[in-house]
């Protein structure tokens, strides 16, 4: 009899210290690693503009909180509290606005205004442009 | 038929001074930064958001932000998905908005660097929600920009967010949202 309880109890033991080391992994996990992650989507900014500006709500529902890959040429780089990469999209009004994460400026650095480049990022969505966070240059490296 | 010319002239030079007169009047930015923070026992909750876009039209004392809420980064990535998936549903909602006028105490001189008081009214769109919202605030113009700032706070309940209370043990569910909006002149 002892002896069954005392197996019963061990095994109590391991289950909820696991439970436990779940539970603080879970609270403590990390945020998404975008620099190894495969694009869901890879598009072409003009593209990416396109269908958000036709129809918002169904690039919405495609594309929110996934991470896309764009390509397109260089049209602006901004240096603010994180470094913003624009892309143009053949519209006036709006591009693909890409916040970078830290850590990039050497590839960052060589880059300049007109030059083709990917970059994969997560979608928030769109304002006056369609906006990508936790972006990562992907070409040129 | 010389004079006609003349006149015609000085119309269109007239009208292209106004609309470029009435063009110096907005001012945008595109990554303005509004965050919130709110004590809680577990874990303070605080949220940035870098990607704010805000246009404000200095003749016209009108004030347009809008935000997406999947762009309000949480320290914590599991803080962050509740945040998007159970209490804004960012899904549903993808954007915050605030559609108001402004009021300053003394007119707001453009030539000069100057800070102004400035009083804030209008709609916020939270969660699907719009409720009316007043706030005092400062104005700054500083090297041809405006800079506006403002410090408030947002009842939860007003905007039908639900924090269970296991994570928010805070009687007033209150959150605090502090605005930071550089503008720069608007190139039409």
């Amino acid at each position: 009899m002892k002896k069954n309880i005392r197996k019963y109890l061990v095994w109590v033991l391991i289950i909820g210290m696991s439970s436990i080391a779940f539970g603080a992994y879970m609270y403590n996990k990390p945020h998404r690693n975008i620099a190894w992650a495969t694009p869901d989507y890879v598009r072409t900014a003009t593209e990416l503009y396109r269908e958000f500006d036709e129809e918002e709500a169904l690039a919405n529902e495609r594309y929110l909180n996934k991470v896309i890959g764009v390509k397109g040429t260089l049209s602006k780089i901004e240096i603010n509290e994180n470094v913003v990469l624009v892309l143009e999209t053949g519209s006036a009004f709006g591009g693909i606005r890409c916040t970078m994460t830290p850590g990039q400026y050497q590839q960052l650095s060589t880059l300049e205004e007109g030059m083709e480049v990917e970059v994969k990022g997560v979608c928030t969505g769109m304002l006056l442009d369609v906006v990508l966070v936790q972006s990562v240059l992907v070409h040129p490296q | 038929m010389k004079k006609l010319g003349i006149i015609l002239i000085v119309i269109v030079v007239m009208i292209a001074i106004a609309a470029d007169v009435m063009a110096q009047g907005k001012f945008i930015t595109k990554n303005g930064h509004i965050s919130f923070y709110s004590e809680a026992p577990l874990e303070n909750i605080e949220a940035h958001n870098h990607e704010v876009l805000s246009i404000i039209d200095m003749e016209a004392k009108q004030v347009a932000v809008s935000m997406l809420m999947k762009a309000f980064a949480f320290e914590k990535s599991l803080m962050q998905e509740h945040f998007n998936e159970n209490y804004v549903e960012s899904d549903k909602f993808p954007k915050a908005t605030f559609k108001g006028t402004f009021t300053a105490a003394e007119s707001v001189d453009m030539s000069k660097d100057g800070v102004y008081a400035v009083e804030v009214s209008g709609d916020l769109t939270i969660h699907g929600i719009t409720k009316p919202v007043t706030t005092q605030g400062t104005m700054e113009v500083k090297e041809g920009q405006v800079i506006t700032k403002t410090v408030f706070k947002v009842a939860l309940k007003d905007y039908d967010i639900e924090i269970p209370k296991v994570v928010v043990d805070n009687i007033a569910g209150e959150i605090e949202i502090t605005v930071e909006l550089q503008h720069a002149p608007l190139s039409s």
